[in-house]
């Protein structure tokens, strides 16, 4: 199920070549200040064509994405090798393999199904984690809520995505049923609670650096890509890399 | 005194369900997130219990919680809370006004409950897991 390798000789309607777009890609990642891979925003993929010069004008002024529909294309690919070669055990797949994987989340109809799935793309850690805690609310305890089943099949289909690469997050059941992942590091604090018409919550909440710091907080709802978008900043990169939330 | 507010130096605890705590066995923010008809977050006052030790105190809660029929799970855990951090917590990132006030329930008679904020308001419940150190988290059932 590996990617189809990007040719050298690819070019975009901008006129750059692959190392031109590889360049772009490594500047959009170190904008957006993480080292986990995610669609890059849109915003910065036209902040970083102004940076190379292929745009001239009023960064301000609004412009149509569609217009750099290859360059984020190019980006993704790149990102989804990257991945690969970051953690073998995630599968790459091919478009095709892509939609097939979200076709096959999309109708399961059981719990089992969805953990063998996460499973089978080398998610086994988090596989294992949902699969103890649906155990654990099918025993009935009045005070612990069941697990929603729609989200769960959300949460599958963001760890399924070619183009995420997240560090594992710990993964809990919220007081309404819903899945919530989280991740902690001593600079900032992030969650994403999956509800099942298909919206995220999120929330991010920076360390204090000193005792006179105002913290960073960020919470809100939308689209998985939106809340993912939101969230990314607060997500861990590891303490030494000098991440700090905008 | 039922409707006490709880001491800024004091300390309260909060029973942490399995599906709310971590592989590494630390609670999670979901653990202190509010259900949404709820108005506080229910945990025990431990210096209720005069003259005790934490240790101590948090045996008399799991005992309260048998008698109230409240079943804790042994991949549970007690997150230990400071008011005093606590109140910081909420009163810098919330508008609402922030007090634990003592709730005695019939069993229950240590019961409090955290009030100042909403179930909506996820990112107060990450810093108050963020609260919560290797040392504050105790087992379910009592070490023999």
């Amino acid at each position: 199920m590996r990617h189809s390798e990007i040719s050298d000789r690819t070019t975009t309607s901008l006129g750059g070549d692959l190392n031109l777009i590889i360049q772009i890609a490594k500047q959009i990642h170190r904008k957006e200040l993480f080292s986990v891979l995610v669609p890059p925003r849109d915003e910065s993929v036209i902040e970083v064509l102004f940076a190379f010069g292929f745009l001239e004008g009023s960064i301000s002024e609004t412009r149509n994405i569609e217009e750099f529909h290859d360059v984020i294309t190019l980006i993704r690919e790149w990102s989804s090798q990257q991945i690969s070669s970051i953690n073998p055990n995630i599968a790459t797949n091919s478009s095709e393999d892509q939609v097939d994987l979200i076709t096959q989340i999309s109708d399961a109809i059981n719990y089992e199904e969805i953990f063998s799935i996460l499973n089978h793309v080398g998610h086994r850690g988090i596989a294992e984690r949902l699969k103890y805690l649906h155990a654990i609310t099918l025993d009935h305890d009045p005070e612990d809520p069941a697990m929603d089943f729609q989200s769960l099949r959300e949460l599958a289909l963001l760890f399924v995505r070619n183009d995420v690469l997240l560090p594992d997050p710990e993964i809990g059941i919220s007081p309404d049923g819903f899945l919530q992942v989280e991740w902690s590091s001593n600079k900032a604090s992030a969650l994403m609670k999956f509800l099942p018409d298909g919206s995220v919550r999120f929330a991010g909440i920076s360390s204090p650096l000193s005792s006179n710091e105002k913290r960073q907080t960020i919470q809100g709802s939308g689209s998985t890509e939106f809340a993912l978008q939101s969230a990314i900043p607060f997500i861990i990169n590891g303490p030494e890399d000098g991440t700090r939330p905008d | 005194m039922e409707h006490d507010l709880i001491e800024d130096e004091h300390h309260v605890s909060r029973y942490c369900s399995p599906i709310t705590v971590d592989r590494n066995g630390r609670p999670m923010a979901t653990a202190f997130a509010l259900r949404n008809e709820k108005e506080s977050l229910s945990v025990n006052w431990i210096e209720y219990f005069k003259g005790l030790s934490t240790e101590q105190a948090i045996d008399r809660i799991r005992d309260a919680f048998r008698k109230k029929n409240y079943q804790t799970r042994p991949n549970g855990r007690f997150a230990l809370l400071k008011v005093y951090e606590v109140k910081t917590v909420i009163s810098d990132l919330s508008p609402s006004p922030f007090k634990i006030e003592h709730l005695p329930e019939g069993n229950d008679p240590s019961h409090s409950g955290i009030f100042g904020y909403t179930a909506s308001d996820e990112f107060i419940s990450l810093a108050i897991k963020d609260l919560v150190r290797v040392e504050d988290v105790y087992p379910t059932e009592s070490p023999e």
